[in-house]
């Protein structure tokens, strides 16, 4: 009997589904608006996030010892530096590499490099590129190589003081558009959640009569609400489905252009998508279902009492 | 059958429907409640229906006491009712085959079932060869003829009709009489609300007036008196 009747609503629900087909499109389409803005967002939140982690990753602090510095007594400096937990990595530059460098990087200044041919020594002294996962730690480590009097000594100077203000901007403006990015997507998705809730409740009110009908007849409420609740699931699915294939084209398509603005990164938004499959498409299809099925209920519920 | 023992139903505001009721319906009797607009006749038909409660008295149908019917329990009153609207109360998006194959539906009945039933009604009622239609396809008259065969599919005990030939012309009227009066002749107990005067006087079965909520007449072979 309980079996007869699922299959039953089943058939119901599919077969309500067809033949009021314009409706079926209407709120199919609503949900793929509201998917795909949600979707979209958390897509530009991911390319935000990778923005501001590419840029990060170009701070560091750059320690500049005295030319007389040994570099025993440098490595010694970079073992302590490395041992610190937050440190990511501590690179050493030889003073020859410094100088290599510069000539490259002036390769084009023909009177840079005449000026460097006239010293008779190297003027550069050997530096420590400094690291850290988190870009707050950078005036950590800064800390300790200004407390440490052994340090302090064999150091020329640190340019941590130009990096802090950016690292400190950075970490302001990082926070402050993550924030942004998620309450626009919070926000949307309440509007979202509204605009479902109400294209629902005027298709339940469209067979309000309908459903005095069949309990008239003598359907229980079950037998009432599941055709409707399985058309709602129907709609959820299929909404999803198509969101789901329309990201994925927007991510193709999207990926060339995000290459060209965050520039060589490990980063696609294909690449994303994959990662977050579960996560981004699961959840709204949880999402989707459970908002449609209950909006259902709750709008059955008023024309059920006959 | 069905036993009314003074019921009475107060709507808020003090407007009283029905005023200490009593009323005996035998198995298998055809009888017409009859009264005009607002004298109680809608009211009765709902509580049969348990749409509502009675404010005062009892009501039982088939020995079932429904006076304080519980909620979940209705489906179950409701599949031994057959029940007639002036307003046919077709379901829009299914055919007349699935309109009185869901009466049967509702009661769990098999597919196999539904497919020996469901044309013999439609037969009894002449649309077989209409059952693929949907209800916007056909006329006023074979909607309401839908409407009797859906009532009969389930083997009512009681046949309810609330104003059957009231969006009826007189062709059609006659005909829906006429099946019940068929349906009737089957056994099934009839209970016909209406306010049609030619009706009651060509039936010649028993007649109950309504007047304010109150009975004022209870003929065996009655006619329309008001």
């Amino acid at each position: 009997m309980i079996f007869l009747s699922l299959v039953r609503i089943l058939k119901f629900s599919f077969q309500n589904f067809a033949r009021n087909i314009w409706l079926s499109i209407v709120t199919i389409t609503i949900i793929i608006l509201t998917l795909f803005s949600v979707t979209s967002l958390i897509f530009v939140n991911a390319v935000m996030d990778q923005a501001i982690k590419l840029v990060e990753s170009k701070v560091d602090v750059s320690v500049y010892f005295k030319t007389v510095t040994t570099p025993e007594q440098i490595f010694a400096v970079q073992t302590n530096i490395e041992a610190l937990s937050y440190v990511e990595d501590v690179k050493y530059v030889s003073k020859s590499d410094a100088l290599e460098k510069l000539r490259q990087q002036y390769d084009d200044s023909p009177l840079i490099l005449e000026s460097l041919k006239e010293l008779d020594n190297n003027p550069l002294g050997d530096t420590l590129v400094v690291s850290t996962y988190e870009t707050e730690d950078y005036q950590k480590v800064i800390d300790i190589l200004n407390a440490t009097p052994q340090y302090a000594v064999l150091i020329e100077d640190q340019n941590f003081d130009d990096n802090s203000y950016v690292i400190n901007k950075l970490q302001g403006i990082s926070a402050q558009i993550s924030m942004i990015g998620w309450g626009i997507t919070l926000f949307f998705a309440l509007i979202s959640i509204m605009v479902i809730v109400n294209t629902i409740r005027i298709a339940i009110y469209t067979h309000r009569d309908e459903i005095g009908i069949m309990k008239l007849v003598g359907a229980s409420n079950w037998f009432v609400r599941g055709p409707f609740i399985g058309e709602a699931i129907i709609y959820a699915f299929i909404g999803s489905a198509i969101t789901f294939v329309l990201s994925y084209t927007v991510a193709n398509f999207s990926d060339p252009y995000i290459v060209g603005l965050l520039g060589p990164v490990d980063f696609t938004v294909i690449d994303y998508l994959h990662s977050n499959i579960f996560l981004i498409f699961g959840l709204e299809l949880a999402g989707i279902v459970g908002i449609s099925v209950l909006s259902t209920w709750l709008a059955l519920s008023r024309y059920l009492r006959v | 059958m069905l036993h009314f023992k003074n019921v009475s139903k107060i709507y808020p505001g003090q407007s009283v429907a029905l005023k200490n009721v009593n009323l005996d319906i035998a198995p298998g009797e055809f009888i017409s409640i009859v009264g005009q607009s607002g004298t109680g006749k809608t009211t009765l038909v709902k509580l049969i229906l348990a749409e509502e409660r009675p404010s005062k008295g009892h009501i039982s149908i088939g020995g079932w006491d429904i006076t304080n019917i519980k909620y979940r329990e209705i489906p179950t009153l409701r599949k031994q009712i057959g029940v007639v609207f002036q307003d046919f109360k077709l379901l829009p998006r299914k055919t007349l085959f699935e309109n009185v194959a869901f009466a049967l539906q509702v009661a769990g009945e098999t597919k196999e079932k539904i497919l020996e039933i469901v044309p013999q009604v439609l037969k009894i009622v002449g649309l077989e060869q209409k059952m693929d239609r949907f209800p916007n396809q056909v006329s006023g008259g074979e909607q309401q003829r839908v409407v009797v065969a859906r009532s009969l599919a389930h083997r009512p005990k009681i046949l309810v009709a609330d104003e059957p030939t009231g969006n009826l012309d007189s062709i059609n009227s006659r005909d829906i009489i006429e099946l019940l009066k068929k349906i009737n002749d089957f056994g099934t107990t009839v209970l016909l609300v209406t306010h049609n005067r030619e009706v009651v006087n060509d039936l010649r079965k028993r007649v109950v007036t309504l007047e304010d909520g109150v009975i004022i007449s209870d003929r065996e072979r009655g006619k329309y008196l008001l």
